[in-house]
């Protein structure tokens, strides 16, 4: 599974809030749109319990919230962009976090959950993808970027 | 009610129905099933409403002779050259003792008994009829019954030096019963005057019965050995196993000769010359027996007549059995003393002797045959007795035997894993000391986890100590290449959830077959229905492991001896 199959351009947004809490609750519906997915109540307070456990700032400025849950039929990408970086995401490096990689995933796609994340993680650690995405000024031209033809 | 007794087929369902069902209830108080079989056959026998009468016992002597035919045919799949090789002087030496102790204990007490009967003048018999009387009672005293013995040892799973000597004993008490008799019947001969019977003729015929019963069963071993190996099918195995059967008994009952001892030789050859090819042989005559069993007990109490019993008759039966049970008692305990047996056949092995039936009742009509004229009332008394004390001896044998073998520690230890899994419940074994996850646990912790113990799969509870999940190797193994996620995933993330649970006093057979049905291999078991909180852990791999080692340590005691 790539990142292909899971993200579209339409699911990509530029985000303008101050949080952490702020960026889940921005993407939540956007993950919400794909058919086959739980309330949006239900998938934000996955993430946010998930984040209590440890938070997903990886460092390098990514933030991948993820879960598995009950419901939800298809894995699904939504991703934020954050041109200033989000402070009060706590991160490994202490560094704001930039990118944030939303997905959520069923019960019985863990394998393609596991592959996924580790897509995510290793095309971000790219430093010069991740500036590509922070200079683009599209969700179209970051899909590309995350997603070459 | 005369056409009912016309329809054998009925009566024989109606026998074996209610002889396992009074089988059941006889369970219930913890009594040996064959003593509900025989309490049946009392109530539909003559004692009581009289559903079977001496013609319909008469019309199913062929299903008695099966009977004791296919139990005799196990009795000798138990006896294995090797047994013999290696306690043949024991079980020699223990089956002398006890069996010349229940001759001299029940011969001595007979006679004076006699003579007090006589003094008191309930019986006319004078000091040569009562001593010829005694030694006969005598002789037919150490016979033992193997046919409920047996039903009780299998029943009780029973394996072990106690049930090992049980089964050779039971085996062999008959030849010394028909030696005894031989002897005793010729002597009372002399004594009564009458000098028609030599001691060699005594002897000759009950070596002819005992040497040509083994020389047939070992003939049909040979010929059933021979077909078994060139068999590839089980279903051929049966037919031709109980066609052996039914030939040894039918020629045993043609020739004269004992149909115990024939179809043991024949079970016995077996074995021996085909030890690993048999099993399964055997294995099918023990699937196949059983209602043949519940028929054979039940006519057994049908036979057994309380009506009719008279004062002296009660006090000849009484103490011929308390002579017999203290001969059998004291004998084999000295006996395996001086052999050198182990404790638990020292202490038990006399009162698994107590059930007596066909040899016995057969040496008495015998006698009732041998003894006419002047002498029918010795011959009468003679049938009369052993009748009454079968009654009494059939029917608190098998729970001696049964308190025998658990006492001795030898009952539940013949068991297969099905019969195992089906006593234990999920708390016999499941893994108390349960690693877990922490729901929090990052992934370097949960690799640790994996990397220290040797489990394949771990329960993940979160902060209140409640199941939450299972991650099994399946789930980190993709994990295990993937460096950049070491930072991003917590047990949470790779955590199944709960597919079914199982609670402590659930049955094992009933979780097992949950799981198989899933499929899962793996179940965490709490404490009550409803709660979440761990009490243990079953994983299917490690609890047959357990089975399997607590069979092999069954096994090892069931053939240890010491």
């Amino acid at each position: 599974m790539t990142i292909k199959d899971a993200l579209s351009p339409e699911r990509i947004v530029f985000l303008e809030c101050d949080t952490r809490a702020g960026a889940i609750n921005i993407l939540t519906p956007i993950i919400r749109s794909t058919p086959g997915m739980p309330s949006t109540a239900e998938l934000e307070a996955a993430f946010l319990q998930r984040e209590e456990m440890m938070s997903t700032g990886i460092g390098m400025g990514i933030g991948v919230p993820h879960v598995r849950l009950h419901g939800i039929e298809q894995l699904t990408m939504a991703l934020g962009v954050h041109k200033t970086g989000i402070c009060d995401y706590p991160s490994i490096d202490q560094e704001p976090v930039r990118i944030v990689a939303m997905i959520a995933a069923g019960p019985a796609q863990h394998g393609d959950y596991i592959k996924m994340l580790a897509n995510v993680v290793s095309v971000l650690k790219s430093e010069s993808s991740r500036n590509a995405i922070l200079e683009s000024d599209s969700p179209q031209a970051v899909y590309e970027i995350l997603c070459p033809v | 009610m005369e056409n009912l007794h016309l329809n054998i087929l009925l009566l024989m369902g109606i026998a074996i129905f209610g002889g396992t069902l009074g089988a059941r209830l006889f369970k219930r108080i913890r009594f040996p099933q064959v003593v509900g079989y025989i309490v049946i056959g009392l109530i539909f026998g003559e004692s009581c409403f009289s559903l079977i009468d001496q013609a319909v016992i008469d019309k199913m002597s062929p299903f008695n002779f099966l009977a004791l035919g296919i139990i005799g045919f196990m009795i000798g799949g138990e006896l294995k050259i090797g047994l013999f090789r290696k306690f043949g002087k024991q079980f020699l030496i223990i089956l002398f003792a006890e069996g010349l102790g229940a001759f001299l204990a029940v011969t001595l007490l007979v006679f004076i008994s006699c003579l007090g009967l006589n003094t008191l003048g309930l019986i006319a018999l004078d000091w040569r009829a009562s001593l010829g009387l005694a030694l006969l009672l005598g002789a037919i005293s150490s016979a033992t019954a193997p046919a409920a013995t047996v039903d009780v040892l299998w029943e009780a799973r029973a394996g072990g030096p106690l049930t090992k000597t049980v089964m050779a004993l039971v085996a062999m008490d008959d030849g010394l019963a028909l030696l005894l008799y031989g002897l005793c019947a010729s002597f009372s001969v002399t004594l009564f005057g009458n000098g028609d019977s030599s001691l060699l003729r005594s002897l000759a015929v009950p070596l002819f019965e005992m040497g040509g019963s083994i020389l047939l069963g070992t003939a049909f071993g040979l010929l059933l050995n021979y077909m078994i190996r060139r068999l590839r099918e089980h279903d051929n195995a049966l037919t031709f196993t109980i066609g052996a059967v039914f030939l040894v008994i039918g020629c045993a009952r043609l020739l004269e000769l004992d149909p115990i001892l024939s179809s043991m030789s024949l079970g016995m050859t077996l074995v021996n010359l085909a030890p690993r090819r048999s099993t399964s042989a055997f294995g099918l005559v023990e699937k196949f027996a059983p209602p043949i069993y519940v028929l054979f007990f039940v006519l057994v109490g049908a036979r057994m007549k309380l009506a009719h019993m008279e004062l002296w008759v009660m006090v000849l039966a009484v103490v011929y059995v308390a002579g017999r049970t203290a001969g059998k008692i004291y004998g084999s305990r000295w006996g395996a003393g001086f052999a050198g047996a182990s404790e638990s056949v020292r202490k038990y092995l006399g009162i698994c002797l107590f059930s007596q039936a066909g040899v016995a009742i057969g040496l008495s009509i015998l006698a009732s045959q041998q003894f006419t004229g002047e002498l029918a009332s010795v011959g009468q008394t003679i049938v009369i007795v052993v009748t009454a004390s079968t009654f009494l001896v059939q029917l608190l044998g098998p729970p001696c035997v049964k308190m025998a073998v658990h006492k001795a520690g030898e009952a539940n230890v013949n068991i297969t894993i099905e019969d195992l899994i089906a006593t234990y419940t999920v708390a016999d074994v499941m893994d108390k000391n349960v690693v877990t996850i922490d729901e929090y646990a990052p992934l370097v912790k949960v690799l640790d986890t994996f990397s220290e113990n040797d489990y394949l799969c771990y329960p993940v509870i979160n902060r209140s100590g409640e199941f939450v999940g299972i991650i099994t190797f399946q789930e980190i193994k993709n994990t295990l290449t993937r460096n950049e996620l070491q930072l991003l995933l917590v047990a949470h993330d790779l955590m199944e959830p709960l597919k079914d649970n199982a609670v402590v006093t659930d049955q094992l057979q009933d979780t097992l077959e949950r799981m198989a049905s899933i499929p899962i291999d793996y179940l965490p078991v709490f404490d009550s229905p409803g709660s979440r909180k761990l009490a243990g852990f079953i994983d299917r791999t490690r609890v047959m492991h357990a089975v399997t080692a607590e069979i092999l340590r069954r096994s090892r005691k069931a053939e240890g001896f010491a």
